[in-house]
């Protein structure tokens, strides 16, 4: 009496028009630039777009830059996960802490941290540690709430089984609570890894003078739109490929779920 | 084999609500390689009975012995569980969930598969060994919780209202099997249940218990040998004990749906 | 013995009263500089000062009306959007994952683009906004009416719903609360956007102010712009929580 599977397959067949959709766009675009309905000043045909994105990356300044976002990105993600994560697990797992942290964190996450940019600066200068707190404090809430929410749904009943199995706190810990709540904790990750990358580069685009946003900023100012698109597209591309990864880690490891849990949106 | 000695449970009170009173001074003996079920109106304390046998839950006064210990914290070395919402880990295959109870208990790898196998065999699922548990209907689902609590093979098993959530014919199926798993092994089986059909069809002694507090009112004896068939369901021992069974659990019913609000 | 629920609140209150405290101290003290730190009565003096002049109200005037056109542009092309998707199946099979990706986007890269076409005027905050806005709306449009129950649609065309009324009548309110929350979602994020928008490029609007009065050190005053800013953010949070509240199922 197995119930019957009823997700619609997704057959390669709509993989493939959805690629031709994007590759039909862009060859519009490519046209409609060139033939002049779309200012091409502004809107520089794809094939501008790739062939400065060429060349950036044997500029060795872009590359730098790059790599200064990238460590951005890194510490503070780093600090965000581990923040998040243990922090998300002791306010989840002890009702106690949540009583008291929940509120607090909730309100801290209401705050549009983005209108604290400019006292970032104020506080801390311009530099790559100012930048990386900034994005963790952006990337940190994600990821608590969702672990918090995924240690809260563990199924009562689930840990009394347990318990009446012979299982002690590290058993229940490891066996239980860890299985059930992973799949929001990827969530989490995921969420904050994108709020992550947003904070980063808001702040090099604002007061910055490194990194790509810092350059995505003066190939703006400079009327560069070509090479402005290409760095665009470079960060999008990365940003797509790491989401689509976790989502896919997210989805092993919730397959189990009967539905789909929607997970605190952020 | 289980002995409740003078057990009472009182819930504590809070927030405006008065202390509860849900089990009263109740003695019972039950004995070994007996298959004995708790049955009583909601609210009887039936399962909180139950509870203390299982160590979940500690008696305000009084003590529970299972073969001679005293309960005071699970003992899953004694006494093994199946619960009404199967509790199955739904991210472990049928066979993984059958082997999460030897895993606790440190059974090591090779033997606790083979453990597994074997009884997942006997409760017929072998074939659904790498299954999901979203993927098995409720009564796969209930007898995967059985296979697990079996391969515990504890002298005790308890179970609360284990059919509870299931459809009259599932229930009747699983009924039967469970009479004959019994019959092939010499447990100790304590029983909650709603249903006087299944008490009367599973057990050796029934307990009616009245509405809260929980008191024992009568144990009744049905004296037939295991496995039951489903003949046995069509006797007049069976009428007979069942009526007997409703007379006394209608006048429970009322006072507790009508008469105690204390 | 004091009850969980009062010790919490007492570990919160007191938390607050710390950090109030803290300020405070460090800003009567000049511990640190009150370029950075403004003392809190100063932010407060310089709050009621602001909000004394018509030059704030034009400001906020500026910010509320490119919020109010770029929520009004993304629900426009997002609502449409999401009910092509959600009620074409295979129309909505074919984007949905495009949009999914596209939303993971850090689209403040764009901005810059839209300096670029539309000037620094109110013309790239409200397409900037728009377009941040557009995703939330879109998606959750989408997901709230593919997902209505199926039921509900069935009885409807036995009783003789034609195609516009079944959308209308019956899926549309269905998927309300669904799509109430991208609705919600969408309000924040365009009016963040906005307001980093103005932080980033632009000539008025609360979020130049605040940019400005950093710029030039006069810490007093940014901080009473995070606050104006903050309001208008809870005001928006809460109107627009409301009205999902009365659509939630």
């Amino acid at each position: 009496m197995l119930v019957a599977d009823t997700r619609v397959l997704r057959s390669p067949n709509i993989a493939r028009c959805r690629a031709m959709l994007v590759v039909a766009l862009f060859l519009t675009w490519e046209v409609a630039a060139r033939l002049h309905w779309l200012d091409p000043d502004f809107f520089s045909p794809p094939s501008a777009v790739a062939e400065a994105l060429v060349r950036m990356l044997t500029n060795t300044q872009i590359t730098a830059a790059a790599g200064i976002t990238v460590l951005e990105v890194l510490y503070a993600y780093t600090f965000a996960a581990i923040v998040g994560v243990l922090g998300g697990l002791t306010v989840g797992l002890s009702p106690f802490a949540y009583r008291v942290f929940q509120p607090i964190i909730l309100l801290l996450f209401a705050v549009p941290k983005m209108v604290m940019l400019p006292l970032f600066i104020l506080f801390f200068g311009i530099g790559v540690f100012s930048k990386s707190v900034f994005a963790f404090t952006l990337g940190v809430f994600p990821i608590i709430l969702n672990v918090i929410a995924g240690t809260r749904m563990v199924d009562p009943t689930l840990v009394t089984a347990a318990y009446s199995m012979g299982a002690n706190q590290t058993a229940i810990f490891l066996k239980v609570v860890v299985p059930a709540a992973l799949p929001s904790v990827i969530t989490g990750l995921r969420l904050g890894m994108t709020q992550t990358v947003l904070g980063v580069l808001l702040a090099e685009l604002y007061g910055a003078s490194s990194g790509l946003g810092y350059y995505i900023a003066l190939y703006t100012q400079s009327f560069k739109p070509a090479e402005v698109f290409a760095l665009f597209f470079a960060i999008a591309a990365l940003s797509i490929i790491t989401n689509e990864f976790l989502r896919f880690l997210e989805h092993r490891a919730g397959q189990w779920r009967e539905e789909e849990a929607e997970g605190v949106i952020v | 084999m289980i002995e409740f000695q003078d057990v009472s449970v009182v819930y504590a009170a809070s927030h405006g609500i008065a202390p509860i009173e849900a089990l009263q001074r109740i003695s019972l003996a039950i004995h070994q390689g007996e298959f004995f079920t708790l049955i009583g109106p909601s609210g009887c304390g039936k399962t909180t009975l139950l509870n203390l046998a299982a160590g979940l839950r500690r008696p305000t006064k009084g003590q529970v012995l299972v073969g001679g210990n005293a309960i005071q914290r699970p003992r899953p070395d004694i006494v093994s569980i199946v619960f009404q919402e199967y509790s199955l880990f739904p991210w472990r295959t049928v066979l993984g969930n059958v082997e999460a109870g030897l895993e606790f208990r440190g059974v090591p790898a090779p033997q606790r598969r083979e453990r597994a196998l074997r009884y997942l065999r006997m409760v017929g699922l072998e074939s659904f060994a790498n299954a999901y548990p979203r993927q098995l209907s409720g009564g796969m689902k209930q007898r995967v919780a059985i296979a697990r609590a079996l391969s515990l093979e504890t002298p005790v098993l308890l179970m609360d209202e284990p059919f509870g959530a299931l459809d009259e014919q599932t229930r009747m199926v699983l009924g039967e099997e469970l009479s004959r798993i019994f019959a092939r092994t010499d447990k100790t089986i304590l029983l909650v249940t709603h249903s006087l059909a299944e008490a009367v069809f599973l057990s050796d002694r029934i307990a009616v218990m009245t509405s809260r507090p929980g008191r024992i009112r009568k144990i009744i004896e049905v004296p037939v040998p295991h496995p039951r068939t489903p003949e046995f369901m069509t006797s007049d021992l069976f009428h007979e004990r069942r009526d007997e069974l409703f007379r006394l659990l209608h006048d429970e019913m009322r006072a507790s749906v009508l008469g105690a609000e204390s | 013995m004091i009850s969980n629920v009062k010790l919490a609140t007492a570990i919160q209150s007191t938390t607050l009263l710390a950090v109030a405290i803290i300020w405070y101290l460090a800003a009567a003290s000049r511990w640190v500089s009150p370029l950075i730190l403004p003392h809190p009565f100063a932010v407060v003096a310089k709050l009621v000062e602001l909000l004394g002049r018509p030059d704030t109200y034009h400001h906020l005037a500026v910010t509320i009306y490119e919020f109010t056109a770029a929520i009004l542009l993304a629900l426009l092309i997002g609502i449409t959007v999401g009910i092509i998707a959600g009620t074409v199946r295979y129309i909505g099979e074919l984007i949905e994952p495009l949009l999914l990706a596209l939303y993971a986007i850090p689209i403040i890269m764009a901005f810059p683009l839209c300096i670029l076409f539309f000037g620094i005027g109110s013309l790239s905050k409200i397409a900037f906004a728009a377009l941040y806005a557009f995703f939330p709306i879109a998606i959750q449009t989408m997901k709230g009416l593919r997902h209505v129950d199926r039921s509900l649609v069935r009885a409807a065309i036995s009783m003789g719903a034609g195609r516009r009324q079944l959308l209308a009548k019956v899926m549309f309110p269905a998927a309300m609360p669904v799509i109430m929350t991208g609705v919600r979602l969408g309000a924040v994020l365009g009016l963040l956007s906005v307001v980093a928008g103005e932080m980033l490029g632009a000539l008025e609007g609360i979020g130049q102010k605040l940019s400005r009065s950093v710029e030039v050190f006069q810490s007093d005053e940014a901080f009473a712009w995070i606050m104006i800013t903050i309001g208008l953010v809870t005001l928006v949070n809460i109107s627009v929580g409301a009205v999902e509240k009365r659509y939630e199922s």
